[in-house]
């Protein structure tokens, strides 16, 4: 029998970041994934949609290139989705043998097959049903898209994120009905619009990203009209029913009810995380009263030999978090020092046209966890860069403590600002006060001087505005 | 081989250092001469060469050390090497001074660092920056998780303060938190900090660790008086009578050189000193210097005055030139000036003694039974009694208050 000192089950983000972590370090280890290495970050998330988002940015540009002078015949552009789906799964499948060969550089024995725990120490895999035995484990088998009930999933056209991304035909003025304007599902429809769909989203919530700062989902939802995709709000699904070659959706605003007539259903009301068949009880591993793995600061769950990071844990379902936990469980498993995660400072992006990035608190939470709010904003209209790209949508909004000018958070709309967030965290994460932002020398021109006219503006007056 | 890495004498009156940082890190390279850290000597923040050359296997002295001239501060050797013997022959030897030393040959197995260091820079984030001085917290007491002083960490001190652990040898406070209540009002803060923190933490160090006492002799000056206007007519320099006293001090340490002394930091060997350099106290724009004039037992008041002039000029102007400023065995301090009558002032460590010469005040005397008026001034010698016993330094310093009455007797 194969004895491991660190069996990793998952191999996404989270898990295989574990799993070379903890090989770099020494231990003996092994991961079990079912399906491809990456998860759903690499084949049916992040990545492929990633690509997805780079085709409708050519497609946007190439259709408003006359606005530039560049004349082209609107006619002949014909923008063919199933090249950009395939183009999806080819930088999907691409990354995929990158990680292979990072397993297979780092000497991480993979275990392709279904991984269960047996106890603390062992592992089955199906479906060889052979059985490893380990000192420690890290589960880390994500979570899979919430499939709200109302909807009949075997019609192919009615579809959670993961069909949507085998979808390889959007015809121009197809309907297509989001349900949850999350970061998914306002990703989708920013996508499909840009190839010419005629989009509605759907959000129970008074707002769309409703996890962001309400500036943020205003100004989102703003451009999204702007852009022709409709957008309802504080409306629940009432019914769903086929109607000709399509549905006729039905939804409930404000005890109004409207019917929206549709050829295409996305559903994106959040995930669930992978719990089931994986032996949970065997080993002792507890759940929450939501349904995810108990873990405390360690991410060491209530059996201590066995550890849980990522989607399955519920705290930020998001790629990088899972790969911060996965540094932090394999610390705990070689006895190192854990730093303490703060969920709330991990920075959250949404690949939309155009773009949100934020980390840490929105206002409204600044101001209900009893902070004496200080708001410093900046619009990309008053920035240079921006103007000279012709990219003036959104703005830049620090949300600080009066007192210090302690950064609580920081939030971006705007095109491609997801790459100005990755300062913003920093900050926040080195303690930097607003005037300290204020001092930093940001680069003439770019987008990133509006992050420190922002914090001028917290600390006294922006100075191009 | 593995080789130890130790804090170098680069300066003639260097004794020891505070590491304030390390330029590289375990695991770095470092050359022969090449600057390797900074640490805090007699004169200032100093960057400090490596001795050696090769990989930095464990670094020793850790920010806010102590280390004694010549004693490690890191390992150096061979990627890869086995340093335990070299470990174990430093933790044998107790080798790191610092006496609030407790983490020093394992820093890497804990992240928990207490930094109770008196001196040295400690790292801080800008937000705990703020809110320590705010909050009026002495940033150096504040213990810390990870690589610097966080919020948390700020908050967590503001809870529970740490109390510093009582280590055998004396541990010293930087500041003695008195706090400030709001109502009064405080018109004006100034950072407590530079050159006012540094007299402030010697000062504090010498009440702390020396347990002094002071004796007053009151001199006759008449005599003195007549010599200082002598000497002044046949000199082409003023000679002032500091440079008087430095000289009679420096005759009466010849006689008496146990107060020549000083203790080891590790408090287990009494040095008297070769050389009688004695420090007088001057007042600068930036505050209270210690200019010390050099083996003034060897020379005349008329070279002594000349050298302090230069002395005082450059100390005030900033352009003091290497040991100006350090390596005095023995300090004069003089308020006589200010028509002080009487005063004891605070031994300048790690000496022996300091005196205090007071105005000199024409009084009213009585000498073969007569009440007659002379030019009186006080001295007051203070003195680290661990050294001497009262009766050797009341036999020192009216042995010089004997001199300064018949000037003619410093000549002999």
């Amino acid at each position: 029998m194969n004895k491991f000192d660190l069996i990793v089950i998952g191999g996404g983000p989270g898990g295989y970041v574990a799993a070379i972590y903890a090989a770099q370090h020494g231990l003996h280890t092994a991961l079990v994934e079912k399906a491809d290495l990456g998860g759903v970050c690499l084949n049916w998330g992040c990545i492929p949609t990633k690509a997805l988002v780079q085709n409708a940015e050519i497609l946007r540009t190439v259709k408003e290139a006359h606005k530039y002078g560049i004349n082209l015949n609107t006619n002949e552009i014909k923008a063919d989705y199933s090249v950009a789906q395939k183009r999806s799964r080819e930088v999907s499948g691409k990354l995929t043998m990158g990680i292979k060969s990072l397993m297979k550089k780092n000497n991480v024995t993979v275990i392709p097959g279904e991984g269960s725990l047996i106890s603390g120490n062992r592992v089955k895999v199906m479906p060889t049903g052979e059985i490893f035995e380990t000192k420690n484990i890290i589960l880390a088998t994500g979570a899979h898209a919430f499939k709200i009930p109302q909807f009949d999933y075997s019609n192919p056209n009615i579809m959670t994120s993961r069909e949507a991304l085998e979808l390889t035909e959007v015809k121009p003025e197809e309907r297509f009905v989001v349900v949850g304007a999350g970061a998914i599902g306002m990703e989708f429809a920013s996508i499909w619009a840009s190839y010419g769909a005629e989009v509605t989203v759907v959000e129970m919530l008074p707002r769309v990203l409703p996890n962001e700062d309400a500036d943020v989902s205003k100004e989102i939802q703003r451009a999204f009209k702007k852009r022709d995709i409709k957008v309802k709000v504080d409306s629940k699904v009432i019914s769903v029913a086929a109607e000709g070659n399509g549905f006729n959706l039905v939804i409930e605003k404000k005890g109004k009810t409207e019917s929206i007539p549709c050829d295409k259903i996305l559903v994106s009301a959040g995930v669930r995380a992978n719990v089931e068949n994986i032996g949970l009880e065997a080993a002792g591993v507890k759940l929450t009263e939501r349904g995810l793995v108990q873990v405390d600061d360690h991410l060491q769950t209530t059996c201590p030999t066995i550890y849980a990071i990522g989607d399955m844990t519920g705290k930020l379902a998001l790629a990088h978090v899972a790969s911060a936990q996965a540094l932090a469980a394999v610390h705990a498993i070689l006895g190192k020092p854990v730093k303490q995660f703060n969920y709330s400072n991990m920075p959250r992006c949404t690949y939309t046209y155009p773009e949100v990035a934020s980390v840490g608190l929105t206002e409204e939470q600044a101001r209900e966890a009893g902070y004496d709010v200080k708001v410093g904003t900046f619009p990309l209209a008053a920035n240079g860069k921006s103007v000279a790209m012709n990219e003036t949508t959104g703005f830049v909004k620090i949300v600080a403590d009066k007192k210090y000018g302690e950064i609580l958070g920081t939030h971006l709309v705007g095109a491609h600002v997801t790459e100005l967030i990755s300062a913003a965290t920093a900050y926040i994460d080195l303690e930097f006060t607003a005037a300290d932002i204020a001092q930093v020398v940001h680069p003439h021109p770019s987008v990133s001087e509006a992050m420190m006219e922002a914090a001028h503006a917290v600390v006294g007056q922006a100075i191009h505005i | 081989m593995a080789k130890l890495m130790n804090m170098p004498k680069i300066g003639v009156n260097m004794t020891d250092g505070t590491v304030t940082e390390w330029y590289v890190n375990e695991g770095d390279e470092v050359k022969f001469g090449e600057m390797a850290l900074a640490a805090e000597t007699d004169k200032d923040v100093q960057d400090i060469p490596a001795d050696q050359t090769g990989t930095v296997l464990k670094i020793i002295a850790q920010v806010g050390d102590n280390v004694e001239c010549h004693k490690p501060l890191a390992i150096v050797g061979a990627p890869g090497e086995n340093i335990d013997s070299l470990l174990a022959e430093i933790s044998g030897g107790g080798a790191v001074a610092a006496p609030t030393e407790t983490v020093t040959v394992t820093p890497t197995q804990s992240a928990e660092v207490t930094e109770t260091a008196s001196t040295g820079r400690v790292p801080v984030s800008p937000l705990a920056k703020k809110m320590a001085k705010d909050l009026g917290i002495n940033l150096a007491k504040v213990k810390y998780t990870g690589i610097r002083v966080t919020k948390s960490d700020i908050l967590a001190y503001e809870n529970e303060p740490e109390v510093i652990s009582e280590s055998p040898t004396i541990t010293m406070p930087d500041v003695v938190a008195t706090t400030v209540a709001p109502a009064t009002g405080i018109r004006k803060i100034t950072p407590y900090d530079g050159m006012r923190r540094k007299i402030g933490n010697r000062l504090t160090e010498s009440v702390v660790t020396k347990p002094w006492a002071a004796l007053t002799v009151a001199v006759d000056m008449s005599k003195a008086i007549e010599w200082r206007k002598r000497v002044n007519e046949i000199a082409d320099i003023k000679v002032g009578f500091n440079e008087m006293v430095a000289k009679a001090c420096s005759r009466a340490l010849q006689e008496y050189p146990l107060m020549n002394t000083q203790l080891a930091a590790d408090g287990t060997e009494i040095y008297e000193m070769e050389d009688i350099n004695i420090g007088v106290a001057v007042n600068t724009d930036r505050g209270l210097m210690v200019p010390v004039l050099k083996n003034v037992a060897a020379k005349g008041v008329v070279e002594l005055a000349k050298e302090f002039a230069g002395l005082v000029s450059r100390t005030k102007e900033q352009a003091n030139s290497q040991g100006d400023l350090s390596g005095g065995t023995f300090t004069i301090s003089n308020l006589g000036a200010r028509g002080i009558s009487s005063f004891r002032a605070v031994i300048n460590p790690p000496e022996c003694g300091i005196l205090a010469l007071a105005a000199t005040i024409k009084s009213a005397v009585v000498i073969d039974d007569e009440i007659v008026i002379r030019p009186m001034m006080n001295i007051t010698l203070s003195f680290d009694h661990r050294i001497v016993d009262g009766d050797y330094a009341a036999q020192f310093v009216s042995y010089i208050g004997k001199l300064l009455e018949d000037p003619m007797k410093i000549l002999m």
